[in-house]
């Protein structure tokens, strides 16, 4: 009996010391979360996904360090992009500040309403601007300098880049699914102003184009005066290999009227020696070099591409510029945005950003700007 | 050898860099073509169901159509899909080219024949004398077509893996009404291609390797629901 009076004192004692435990341990963060006030402030109430806004908290009693979670409500579950959230966690965002000092925090929540105790944020949507531009110039990561760069300027847009050969950049905005094009087709792009697709045609900036072979030129190419006899001979001699883009593009443009600066009515069969590649100029400067062969190639794919084994053969000549110019789309979905890029491409500082663009990782400047 | 292993080193390394960027392309690919997928099934099961069970003219020509279908080229769908929702296209005013919506509907085109057709030979290898015993013990149709999906489910897990396989590993489609946008609607595929473009051969291989790393988890998940319950059968 005695035994069994112990054992139940035992077990009552360890439910309550159970119990107690299980009150400290729920009590402890409650107070401390009580005693926490947190107060936070926003600089502005509504922003734009992209534009950063300052949040300025302060912790009270002087908490080390804290950890805020703001949440963030769908204001729109439209498209999947309203759940496109540029943070650690889809539906919160966590934004750790001492006591008494102030952060910013990126609102990249699209379609999104930040919330807090205290304030609140309505993330607006961005407007999506398409711009439809060639390969190099995100392939010479121009393009990943400029893109936020726009944004910050203009935080109501959001561009979106479509990268194609400049034929199907211009089918973009052909087909009105481009706002704004950056392309460097000039022909064309007469064409498509002249057609009516396009308007406000503006220089934005320049490269050059440049003839590469294989390091040993076996075909003599280098010594040739001219570009123009620089194709005379590949095209008399019709042994070394030329790889062509061979996609309508704005250097496969420019290697067609070489062709005919030559005194040749076209392009070459496709043969042996004559290869259209149909790619883009990083892969068809890959293949010249697999296939040990010649081909044209925009300076800034070349300075960003360059495989080992080509040099330049021949280069400088006035008739190899390359000018890219800005056309706005016709019709476009997003009109005023296109016409916002336009006139900001042009503006001074992002004329410097072109033309520093690459010096210091490469030593060589890869874009000239041509806006007044 | 070791371009390979490098890449298995870097694709590891790209999965634990915590880049935003790279779990939004990874979650962007197979929340498109999970999606697809899924679709897919909802349409190509019962057309399977349908075109295995039945007996009727030209049920032979649908299946010829079907099995036609399922070797279309992705940039043949792309195409089109492009088409159709260009803006100056029929379904232009829906607003939807290179958004993940486009993307989804051209790989849901381009899966559901993929699931019909493989789903009609399993169910056509199902026994006629189930369905009449189903029949018989007085089920209804709709009885009797879950009784012939359950008895069919490995060739059905089949046709999921295969449709699932063929739109996560696909690139011309997806890019084509993608757009292969750099923070909106590139997906690993794309991401692929555009990384070769650029000359960055190893991250690209890191891509492949992550690519194919996560076709064998979704694969391993579909084969065990496959051979699950197997023990039903006996």
């Amino acid at each position: 009996m005695q035994n069994r009076s112990t054992a139940a004192g035992i077990r009552q004692r360890a439910i309550v010391a159970i119990i107690v435990a299980l009150v400290v341990a729920l009590a402890i963060p409650a107070m401390s979360f009580a005693a926490t006030r947190l107060t936070i402030k926003v600089s502005k109430a509504s922003v734009y996904t992209n534009q950063a806004s300052t949040i300025s908290g302060s912790v009270k009693p002087t908490a080390a360090k804290k950890t805020v979670v703001v949440q963030y409500k769908k204001t729109t579950s439209l498209v999947w992009k309203s759940v496109k959230v540029k943070t650690n966690s889809k539906s919160a965002w966590k934004y750790s500040f001492k006591t008494g000092t102030t952060g910013s925090y990126d609102f990249r929540a699209k379609y999104a309403k930040a919330t807090s105790a205290k304030k609140r944020v309505t993330v607006n949507p961005r407007t999506v601007v398409m711009l439809a531009s060639t390969t190099s110039t995100q392939d010479s990561g121009l393009m990943t300098v400029l893109e936020p760069a726009f944004e910050k300027a203009y935080p109501m847009y959001d561009i979106q880049g479509l990268y194609v050969g400049s034929g199907q950049a211009i089918a973009y905005g052909k087909s009105k699914d481009a706002d704004v094009l950056l392309v460097h087709s000039p022909a064309d792009e007469i064409a498509f102003v002249k057609g009516g697709w396009g308007k406000n045609r503006q220089p934005v900036m320049h490269n050059t184009f440049m003839l590469v072979g294989p390091n040993a030129d076996p075909g003599s190419i280098a010594t040739q005066g001219s570009i123009i006899d620089c194709f005379k001979k590949l095209r008399t001699d019709s042994k070394e290999i030329f790889v062509s883009r061979g996609d309508d593009s704005g250097t496969h443009k420019k290697e067609l009227a070489l062709w005919k600066d030559a005194g040749y009515a076209g392009y070459p069969n496709p043969s042996d020696w004559y290869v259209k590649s149909g790619l883009g100029m990083g892969d068809c400067l890959r293949m010249a070099s697999e296939k040990n062969g010649y081909t044209l190639v925009d300076r800034a794919t070349w300075v960003t591409n360059r495989p080992s084994d080509l040099k330049i053969v021949q280069q400088g000549d006035a008739s190899l510029q390359n000018p890219y110019t800005v056309i706005e789309v016709v019709g476009a979905k997003q009109p005023a945005g296109g016409a916002a890029f336009s006139t900001w491409i042009r503006t001074e500082t992002v004329q410097n950003t072109i033309y520093n663009f690459g010096y210091k990782k490469y030593g060589l400047h890869i874009f000239w700007p041509d806006a007044d | 050898m070791g371009v390979y292993s490098t890449a298995v080193g870097d694709a590891l390394r790209l999965l634990v860099s915590g880049s935003s960027e790279v779990y939004d392309i990874i979650w962007l690919s197979l929340q498109v073509s999970g999606t697809a997928t899924l679709l897919a099934c909802l349409v190509g099961i019962p057309i399977g169901y349908f075109l295995g069970i039945s007996r009727f003219a030209g049920r032979g020509a649908l299946i010829v159509l079907v099995n036609t279908a399922m070797g279309l080229p992705p940039v043949v769908v792309g195409l089109f899909v492009y088409m159709a929702l260009s803006r100056s296209g029929p379904l232009g005013f829906m607003e939807i080219l290179f958004t993940p919506p486009a993307m989804i509907i051209a790989q849901v085109m381009l899966a559901t024949p993929l699931i019909a057709g493989v789903s009609t030979a399993a169910v056509a290898s199902v026994s006629r004398e189930l369905r009449i015993q189903v029949r018989a013990l007085g089920a209804s149709r709709l009885q009797e077509a879950i009784a012939v999906l359950k008895e069919s489910r490995r060739g059905i897990f089949a046709a999921v893996i295969a449709g699932f396989g063929g739109v996560i590993s696909e690139v011309g489609a997806v890019s084509m009404v993608g757009g292969a946008i750099q923070g909106a609607t590139m997906v690993m595929t794309t991401a692929i291609q555009f990384d070769v473009r650029r000359g960055q051969f190893g991250l690209a291989m890191s891509w492949a390797m992550v690519l194919i790393g996560i076709v064998i988890v979704v694969n391993v998940v579909l084969t065990t629901m496959q051979n699950s319950g197997v023990t039903y059968e006996r």
